[in-house]
């Protein structure tokens, strides 16, 4: 159960974000949420620019990718007693007036993991027809699976409670993390839903997704699916 | 059959690898852990090599017709093992690196919070005008 006045933490990895960091970490505080930022071995100023507007910051020592670093976030979260762990992009893409919405299942109960959907509503930055492609993909290959529609299963806007903060504390994906670890909750009897959320596009930096790499991350992300479903309930992480 | 000539490199080959991770083991430069896998499969080339009767058996049971196939089969076998190996304590060797680099990381956070409350506290006492 979350409480009524719960603790709520964003996590937010970031890996050379010092164009976009500070303005997003200002604009969440006049909003009056938490944050914690997740510095993945940044090589430029991103630590710096988050120290000057008073940010929490943890940095690691070297690069683990986003899975890695989230995962982090995730720890923190549950080590220090939060009742809900939001992720969100360091780049602008997230909007935080749709944090509310995303975590009012989680308070009202009736999810485990909350996953803010561009695809329900159809509204704001859609990303390209390509990637909507792979994503449909995903989706269809999930619902093979799990039976349950997800309808953007790529979505890293996502809200959990301290239950799946825990899982996820334990065993998260290293990198391309998202569908997978949908099935990883889905498989647990963790119940996930989505809210529709818009999304911008994103203000600097550049996705970690393009070109050859795409190729690699659908192999990459349907193998892990398919043998995240073969683990069936017995197999924990040690 | 095999060659005397191909025995004799066989035999030569394996004494090599089998001395040098020994000695590697012996001087503190591999794990015995690690280099286990290749002192039993050097051994094993010792002794098969030795008495190659055992590959003519080895042919004969799988019905290879040329024995010295069965040689390259075991030698492709015992590298695939030995990768293999390799893989599963590479998978936790990262594993484990990802968990200590993500506790590094939220200890330093925590260092940091510490030291800038015991400033804060030291000038607070400072600071006191009593």
């Amino acid at each position: 159960m979350v409480p009524s006045n719960p603790k709520v933490l964003l996590i937010i990895p970031a890996f050379n974000e010092r164009d976009n960091i500070g303005s997003l970490l200002l604009s969440l505080r006049e909003q009056g949420l938490e944050a914690l930022v997740v510095n993945d071995g940044s090589t430029d100023d991103t630590a710096e620019v988050c120290a000057s507007v008073g940010a929490r910051i943890v940095t690691l020592p070297c690069n683990l990718g986003i899975g890695g670093a989230v995962q982090t976030g995730y720890k923190y979260a549950y080590a220090n007693g939060y009742d809900i762990a939001i992720q969100f992009d360091g780049d602008g893409q997230h909007r935080a007036e749709f944090v509310p919405a995303l975590i009012a299942p989680l308070l009202a109960d009736t999810a485990d993991l909350v996953i803010g959907s561009r695809y329900i509503e159809k509204q704001g930055f859609q990303s390209t027809a390509l990637r909507r492609a792979g994503i449909r993909y995903f989706s269809r290959l999930i619902r093979l699976i799990t039976g349950q529609t997800v309808t953007d299963p790529t979505s890293g806007f996502r809200a959990v409670n301290r239950r799946i903060m825990h899982m996820f504390a334990d065993q998260y994906p290293t990198d391309y993390p998202e569908p997978e670890s949908i099935v990883h909750v889905l498989r647990s009897g963790g119940r996930a839903v989505e809210v529709p959320v818009q999304m911008s596009e994103r203000t600097g930096g550049h996705s970690s997704i393009h070109h050859l790499r795409s190729v690699y991350y659908m192999v990459k992300v349907s193998l892990a699916i398919l043998i995240d479903a073969l683990r069936g309930t017995g197999v924990r992480h040690s | 059959m095999i060659t005397l000539k191909l025995q004799l490199l066989l035999i030569a080959f394996s004494l090599v690898v089998l001395f040098v991770f020994i000695n590697r083991t012996r001087r503190y430069k591999l794990e015995l852990k690690y280099a286990l896998v290749w002192i039993f499969f050097s051994a094993a080339g010792v002794i098969v090599s030795i008495f190659p009767q055992i590959f003519f058996f080895i042919a004969r049971v799988m019905g290879i017709e040329v024995p010295v196939n069965a040689v390259f089969l075991l030698a492709v076998s015992a590298i695939f093992l030995t990768l293999y190996s390799l893989t599963v304590s590479l998978s936790n060797h990262s594993r484990k690196l990802r968990t200590l680099t993500q506790e590094v990381g939220l200890m330093q956070h925590k260092m940091t919070e510490m030291q800038q409350r015991i400033k804060q506290a030291e000038g607070d006492v400072y600071d006191d005008p009593r």
